[in-house]
């Protein structure tokens, strides 16, 4: 179940339509708990959710929809999950800014 | 590293569920006996040079329905049968990945030409990272370069050797830009290596596929076969049904209510040309007239109550059997969302535990949900198959499945919503 919704989630993110629901679920997402989680059960997925995660991210900023009121969440989300998964990552930082941001 | 280990980089990135024989198509739709002989027949002629027909490439194109990928793997099976199949690829919408398609057709070659197994293994060993570079270097070192030794012995100039490459479904890959890629790639081996081998390609009329077989993408040297009805698919269409209603009468376990006349020959008459020539319109009808839930004589009244909103329109006939069907549908909601997320996930075929445990179902819901369509949709042990890929086409389409439309936007919403509820609930 958690391996099909890990495959999932960012196919449906980048296809959906940024509701206000859809945009609060996603910025109060608690990314410590969740890349811990994928650290500890998964650590085999890990780096494929942090790369996932980011691109996924960066698909969503560069929607002009996201110039909306409620869209400085999102880049700061956005930022953050960059630190908060180079930090999990750190020795593929350069490479995550190269191909993943 | 051992040959072994490279044949493992080989194996793994084969797509085994694109062989023509993989258990994973298990019971592929297949031409019915003595149906489609003058299609099969031309296509077998190309393939042994029976007359001279010098194309490095056939394709077979018709709308969806018309029975495309059942005569590719009646061809398959035929070649396989005569040794003279070399590889397959079958695309599945529900798994696109073109990613793998030169590995599967090179792992082929490494079966069915024993001689050439080391000079592929080789390639992969000079380049380990092979399969991340783009297609037409996969194609030139896993392909073109091993056979070539082979090809400038003579060994491809016998009618009856082993060069056929079939390849369906080419419109189900992904990407139009990459579909045109192949074509690109396939060409260009063609004028600067003289490949050796012939492909076999069934797809839909796609402009871009179109496209690539009337311009200089590939070479004058091809051939295209157009599934019309020039090959009176009527007739065959009426040999099929009156082969399936004489088993539904021999077999189904209340054959014993249905009249010996049964169908009556005009009503043989008005669904062979409701059929439009296209095989998925009879199979869809003798898959709801079966069901052994139910009595065949009532279903087929219901199929023949069926009025098309439109006449002339390519698939009003299969739309109107379509909503037909899930007019029939007790709780249309639930049904739509089942089928919302299997067209819309990645994973081709979800476990029905996951699918419940993902909409909030109870154990067995998805089963007694989908009973209604068990025409459209096949409920393994374990997992769903739609049956017909049109129907995935009918369901996101507004202005054909109107009020059964599944909007791709608001479900995406909904499963990106649910995706992160449960993944917030699961690192807690």
């Amino acid at each position: 179940m958690l391996i099909f919704i890990f495959y999932n989630t960012f196919r449906h993110l980048e296809n959906a339509e940024m509701t206000p629901e859809l945009h609060d679920d996603l910025v109060n997402l608690s990314l410590d708990n969740l890349l811990d989680f994928f650290k500890i059960t998964y650590p085999n997925h890990l780096r494929l959710f942090i790369v996932l995660l980011l691109s996924c991210l960066k698909t969503l900023v560069s929607i002009p929809s996201f110039s909306l009121t409620r869209s400085p969440y999102i880049y700061a989300f956005h930022d953050i999950a960059i630190i908060r998964c180079q930090s999990y990552l750190p020795n593929f930082s350069s490479w995550l800014r190269q191909d993943a941001l | 590293m051992k040959s072994v280990e490279y044949s493992d980089i080989l194996h793994r990135e084969t797509a085994t569920a694109a062989f023509h024989n993989s258990k994973e198509r298990f019971d592929p739709p297949k031409c019915h006996p003595n149906t489609r002989l003058a299609v099969l027949t031309e296509i077998m002629k190309w393939i042994k040079w029976e007359e001279g027909l010098d194309a490095f490439i056939m394709w077979v194109y018709g709308p969806a329905g018309a029975g495309k990928s059942a005569i590719a793997q009646t061809i398959a099976d035929m070649c396989e049968e005569e040794m003279i199949l070399l590889a397959s690829f079958f695309f599945s919408r529900n798994d696109p990945d073109v990613n793998r398609l030169i590995a599967t057709i090179a792992y082929q070659i490494t079966l069915n030409l024993p001689q050439v197994r080391g000079a592929i293994l080789g390639a992969i060993e000079r380049d380990p990272l092979i399969f991340f570079k783009s297609l037409a270097v996969q194609f030139k070192s896993l392909i073109v370069s091993p056979l070539q030794p082979l090809a400038e012995a003579g060994f491809f100039d016998e009618p009856t050797s082993r060069r056929l490459v079939i390849i369906d479904g080419l419109d189900e890959c992904s990407d139009p830009k990459v579909q045109k890629n192949i074509l690109e790639v396939l060409g260009n081996a063609h004028r600067q290596h003289r490949l050796p081998l012939i492909f076999l390609f069934a797809s839909r009329p796609e402009q871009h596929i179109s496209l690539a077989f009337s311009t200089r993408i590939l070479p004058s040297s091809t051939a295209c076969i157009a599934l019309d009805e020039s090959y009176l698919p009527y007739d065959d269409v009426r040999l099929f049904l009156t082969d399936k209603f004489q088993e539904i009468k021999s077999t189904h376990r209340l054959r014993n209510y249905i009249p010996p006349q049964w169908p009556l020959p005009n009503v043989l008459d008005h669904l062979v040309k409701k059929s439009s020539g296209q095989f998925i319109y009879a199979s869809t009808v003798i898959d709801y007239v079966s069901s052994i839930r139910h009595k065949p004589t009532d279903r087929l009244d219901i199929v023949l109550a069926v009025r098309p909103p439109q006449k002339d329109l390519p698939f009003a006939e299969l739309d109107a059997l379509y909503t037909h069907i899930f007019t029939g549908v007790e709780e249309i909601e639930p049904v739509l969302e089942i089928l919302s997320l299997l067209l819309l996930s990645l994973t081709s075929s979800p476990l029905l535990s996951t699918i419940e445990e993902f909409l909030f179902l109870q154990p067995g819901d998805v089963e007694l949900y989908l009973g209604d369509l068990s025409s459209l949709v096949k409920i393994g042990p374990e997992t769903i198959k739609i049956l017909h890929a049109s129907l995935t086409d009918f369901l996101l389409d507004l202005t054909r499945s109107k009020e059964f439309w599944i909007n791709p936007r608001s479900r995406h919403t909904t499963f990106a919503r649910r995706c992160l509820q449960l993944l917030q609930r699961a690192s807690k």
